[in-house]
């Protein structure tokens, strides 16, 4: 299990992420969404080892990650902006996880870059961002770790290969019970692959549920009331994320489950409502209306 | 769950430390080639024609440095090893320093010190192995051909491998400390450099603007210790006895401990800092300080020396340097925080900076905080040490060192401990006429000071104090003239002199030559004859005094040369005969030869023998060599050539009253600067004063440091003549001391004496 405790990461005054507590279970999928700079990055870089917290913990299974070969050794990163050692090519990087991941799996190897259209001995600088980025989860999945923490993994990959790689990783899931951590903009991929997803803004956890809770806990519904009422102020609820207002038609996002959206919708005694159903992406960007993140603040 | 078989570290260092070795395998051997180019190749070349000389019966001394191994272009040799060194390091630490790379590596399961360590011997790896190329090369040729000792050949390949690992952990630790490539170059350069600039900018601070504290070699020489890029040239320099095991062991202790520290710093390094410019640092600080008062200073006593010290011109060069401190350190700061403000703390660090470039300048202007002119009590002094050769300044000396090898000492290099009250008070003062001399109320005019002169001395106080002024300054002629009191001193003569040091069965032989060079001989002795004619040299040695020599006016009869038991081995350590063909020995600093029995050895021994050296005219009679102790005027002369006067050992050129046709037809034009003489030939009453007047056709014991001598040259034949038949004429060599010239020699030599801004009395 990753867990994070009053975890805090500061960069100069900026606190990139702050009090952070998460808990992922072995074998999820987690989709780790969240605004640009809500520390989603900073999030994985620490959880791999490559950042120090400079508060709480970050631990994997049960054990601090920083400096500590054990732990780091279940954990492979892929980063957004991969890296691959001058002139060297999918087999030569291969030799050096080879050597460094006591999991590493020859076998998987050999089928993942024949299975792959990409030649493991070109030099990766000649690859494109697509190929760069297969190479990444080639030699990630040879790895065989046990957390693999994806930043932007799919970003290039072309649909194909997308599906392919989502496949791949799920019969991982499936087999050794891998944990995958997946940041991404992408929330409809996201929606998906993910069985749990996190949402982030400035440093802080703004809501965790998987995915089959969602629907039970958000709801999105269309009603028609009386025009002469001035309703919208009356709509004013903790859980009610955002009212749109399009002529006599009002769509209320709320955080709670349909049933109790029915009981608070009907206190307006409605001409008509009905529920449409809830993506990921309109969960999150409703969060984010929520807390004063939305576009009215930002386009001018 | 932890995975079933975890890595050890020792694993995980190989693995790394193949990687790295792959990463820095092409940039290694580019820089082996150049290695090769630079030493190997050119040591083949400088071998083959060397052979071709030993062919040819000739000596050949076409290389250079410890036991003549390198070639001039070995200068390059040390640096491509430096460049490479850090080159590589920067290549294998290169991933510290871009935030892509740093999410891969810092995310391995490797721990940092792992990666480090790896990294460095990756690095050291590839160094052993160009270097050891290098070195086997040389070793190989040099055993088919002109040998090179074996041991030592293997001791200078550690020797620059040892150095080549300190310039590797160095260049970690800068790698570890700054955040970009650039800076860690930067950093690496710094390192290395900024204890020597240091060192050297207060040398030349000690040199140029206070006095009695002359930094001589010896300070850089212990400064660049600090620096292993420098101590790569210590052994092309020749200095060897100085580099010792012990050294190997201090540096690889070294290395030890920056490693070490290094894996420290990067263990807390934060991996956020890869390609930041975040300047708080204080090593970020440390340099651009170091930089900005080093800079400063330098150029603010660059102008001070330009244009002097004065009121206003301390002021004015005071203001220069901050200027130039501040300057630098603005630019120097942009450099490392590519920003060109500074910000709040920038600014509080160069105050900081100027505030110690104003501390440089305080010292100098207050004479190091009056040390320069400070001068203990003479009741206080148990005894001085004056570091001063005088008559025996050009002999040298190998004095045994405890591992049976020879140190070799030049003159007074070693100094002369006085002990004596009246002999402490000679030194003591010379030592206030020189304070005196450049002190404001006392200053000497500048037409006074007659000469630059060394006086190093140290005393050793009663309380245990050591006081040690080291003086390169102008001094007046009465100091000049305290120098001979030293001279005189017996307790000088019996530790400087070495026929009152070494017995005389630390004597090979004798040679002597007669006062007209044309008796040359080598004297064969028995061992109680040899001894006797030894001792005489011993006691009129010890007898002969200033005042004598002044008195007798003395030129020599005759010179003894005292030819000592010498140690001038081959490359193998085996002892040359004179005559070898073999190249010479590896220096005349070094050898590997112990002569059982001798204390000490000479070389450059002589004696002059002249009128008052009584004992010794009486041995040289009594072994039936009479000849050399007698001394005729020069006889049928018919013309003077030249006269060359000036003062003895002074720089200036000599002038002459030239009555030759063409002096420069006879050759000697080469070799002193002559002047025609605008009255032609001396007339034959001139020609016969000074034929009167020459004394020895080599200057005699009396003629001390810038006291005027005529050097004579005529001819005993008609030179027109000769010139005509283009025959060149033999000319003839006499010595004629001031005092005996002719009255119109003299009028014309203080003509130009005056004319030189001398005072002659």
């Amino acid at each position: 299990m990753i867990a994070t405790k009053n975890f805090t990461k500061t960069f100069g005054s900026k606190n990139a992420v702050e009090n952070l507590d998460i808990s992922i279970e072995k074998g999820r999928i987690y989709g780790l969404v969240g605004t640009n700079g809500s520390g989603k990055s900073t999030f994985l870089r620490t959880v791999c080892g490559v950042y120090y917290p400079d508060g709480g913990s970050v631990t994997v299974d049960g054990e601090e990650v920083y400096e500590n070969v054990a732990a780091k050794s279940k954990v492979f990163f892929v980063s957004d902006d991969m890296y691959f050692l001058p002139n060297s090519s999918i087999e030569s990087m291969s030799q050096l996880y080879k050597g460094i991941y006591p999991t590493w799996n020859q076998e998987k190897y050999d089928k993942l870059t024949d299975k792959f259209p990409i030649d493991k001995n070109k030099k990766v600088k000649n690859f494109s961002k697509g190929m760069k980025r297969q190479a990444a989860i080639i030699l990630a999945l040879s790895c065989q770790p046990e957390y693999l923490l994806l930043d932007e993994a799919f970003d290039g990959l072309d649909p194909v290969i997308r599906v392919a790689v989502r496949k791949l990783i799920a019969e991982e899931v499936l087999e050794r019970n891998m944990t995958v951590i997946i940041s991404s903009h992408n929330l409809r991929e996201l929606e998906d692959f993910c069985d749990t997803v996190g949402i982030l803004h400035n440093g802080r956890l703004i809501m965790q549920h998987t995915m089959d809770t969602l629907s039970d806990r958000y709801c999105k519904a269309q009603v028609v009331i009386d025009k002469n009422s001035t309703v919208l102020d009356n709509f004013k609820h903790e859980k009610v994320l955002s009212v749109k207002k399009s002529g006599s038609i009002y769509t209320v996002t709320c955080a709670m489950s349909c049933d109790e959206a029915e009981k608070f919708l009907g206190r307006f005694n409605p001409v008509f409502m009905d529920y449409i159903p809830l993506t990921l992406e309109e969960v999150f960007v409703s969060e984010m209306e929520a807390i004063g993140y939305d576009t009215n603040n930002i386009i001018f | 769950m932890t995975p079933t078989t975890l890595y050890s570290d020792k694993k995980l260092f190989v693995s790394f430390y193949k990687n790295a070795l792959s990463r820095i395998r092409g940039v290694a051997v580019i820089y082996g080639i150049l290695m090769f180019i630079t030493y190997p190749m050119f040591y083949l070349i400088n071998i083959a024609e060397a052979m071709q000389r030993l062919a040819l019966g000739q000596r050949y001394y076409g290389f250079e440095g410890f036991l003549d191994m390198y070639t001039a272009s070995s200068l390059f040799f040390f640096a491509v090893v430096a460049a490479a060194v850090v080159s590589l390091s920067a290549i294998s630490n290169s991933f510290m320093h871009s935030k892509k790379a740093v999410d891969v590596f810092h995310a391995l399961p490797v721990r940092r010190p792992v990666m480090l360590l790896a990294n460095f011997a990756a690095v050291s790896t590839a160094m052993f192995v160009l270097e050891a190329v290098c070195y086997l090369i040389v070793g190989i040729t040099s055993a088919f051909t002109i040998p090179i000792p074996f041991i030592p050949l293997i001791g200078e390949f550690i020797r620059v491998f040892v150095l080549t690992m300190a310039i590797a952990a160095i260049a970690a630790f800068c790698a570890v400390c700054a955040n970009t490539a650039l800076d860690a170059a930067i950093f690496t350069a710094a390192f290395n450099a900024v204890v020597p600039c240091y060192t050297a900018l207060i040398i030349a601070l000690l040199d140029v603007f206070i006095k009695g504290f002359v930094a001589d070699n010896a300070v850089l020489q212990f400064s660049l210790r600090f620096s292993p890029v420098c101590m790569l040239y210590q052994t092309y320099f020749y200095d060897v006895i100085s580099y010792t095991v012990l050294n190997n062991i201090i540096y690889l202790v070294f290395t030890a401990l920056v490693l070490a520290f290094s894996c420290h710093i990067y263990v807390k390094r934060k991996s956020e800092r890869a390609q930041s410019n975040n300047t708080s640092a204080f090593i970020y600080r440390f340099i651009v300080t170091a930089a900005s008062v080093g800079g400063g200073a330098f150029w603010g006593f660059v102008f001070a020396e330009l244009f002097g010290w004065g009121d206003r011109r301390t002021a004015t060069n005071v203001i220069i340097s901050c200027l130039f401190t501040a300057v630098i350190y603005l630019i120097f700061n942009a450099i490392t925080t590519r920003r060109v403000n500074p910000g709040k703390k920038g600014f509080v660090w160069m105050a900081a900076s100027l505030a110690l470039t104003l501390g440089l300048f305080a010292s100098v202007t207050t004479g190091f905080f009056g040390m320069e002119t400070y001068l203990p009590l003479i009741d206080e002094i148990q005894n001085v040490r004056i570091y001063y050769g005088g008559d025996y300044d050009n002999i040298s000396r190998y004095v045994p060192d405890e591992n049976g090898r020879y140190r070799y000492v030049r003159g007074g290099n070693e100094g002369v401990v006085l002990e004596k009250a009246e002999d402490i008070a000679v030194i003591h003062n010379m030592h206030r006429e020189i304070i005196d001399g450049f002190t404001s109320d006392n200053r000497l005019t500048e037409t006074q000071y007659v000469s630059r002169v060394r006086f190093e001395v140290e005393y050793t106080l009663d309380s245990g104090r050591v006081v040690k002024r080291d003086y390169y300054t102008e001094v007046p002629e009465s100091v000049i003239r305290d120098f001979t009191l030293i001279d005189d001193m017996e307790s000088f003569k019996r530790q400087m002199a070495p026929m009152l040091i070494s017995p005389a069965s630390d004597l090979e032989f004798f040679e002597i030559k007669d006062g007209f060079g044309k008796n040359h001989m080598r004297l064969e002795l028995t061992g109680s004859e040899k001894e006797m004619l030894y001792n005489a040299i011993a006691q009129d040695t010890l007898n002969r005094t200033s005042q004598m020599k002044k008195q007798h006016n003395e030129m020599s009869l005759a010179k003894i040369s005292l030819r000592y038991k010498t140690v001038e081995t081959d490359r193998n350590g085996i002892v040359l005969s004179e005559n070898s063909a073999s190249i010479p020995a590896a220096s005349v600093h070094y050898t590997y030869e112990t002569v059982a029995n001798i204390e000490e050895l000479y070389s450059g021994v002589c004696f002059e023998v002249t009128s008052s050296s009584i004992n010794t005219i009486k041995a040289l009679n009594q072994l039936g060599l009479e000849k050399y102790t007698t001394l005729a005027q020069p006889q049928g002369i018919k013309a003077v050539v030249a006269i060359s006067g000036s003062p003895y050992y002074d720089t200036r050129s000599a002038n002459f009253w030239l009555s030759a046709k063409s002096f420069d037809d006879l050759g000697f034009a080469d070799h002193i600067n002559w002047t025609e003489n605008q009255k032609g030939y001396f007339d034959p009453q001139q020609v016969a004063q000074i034929a009167d007047s020459c004394t020895s056709t080599i200057y005699g014991p009396s003629i001390k440091e810038r006291e005027p001598l005529f050097m004579v040259l005529f001819v005993n034949e008609d030179i027109d003549l000769r010139y005509i038949y283009d025959e060149q004429p033999e000319v003839i060599c006499y010595y004629m001391t001031y005092d005996n010239a002719p009255q119109f020699v003299k009028d014309e030599f203080a003509k130009y004496i005056y004319d030189g801004g001398y005072v002659i009395k």
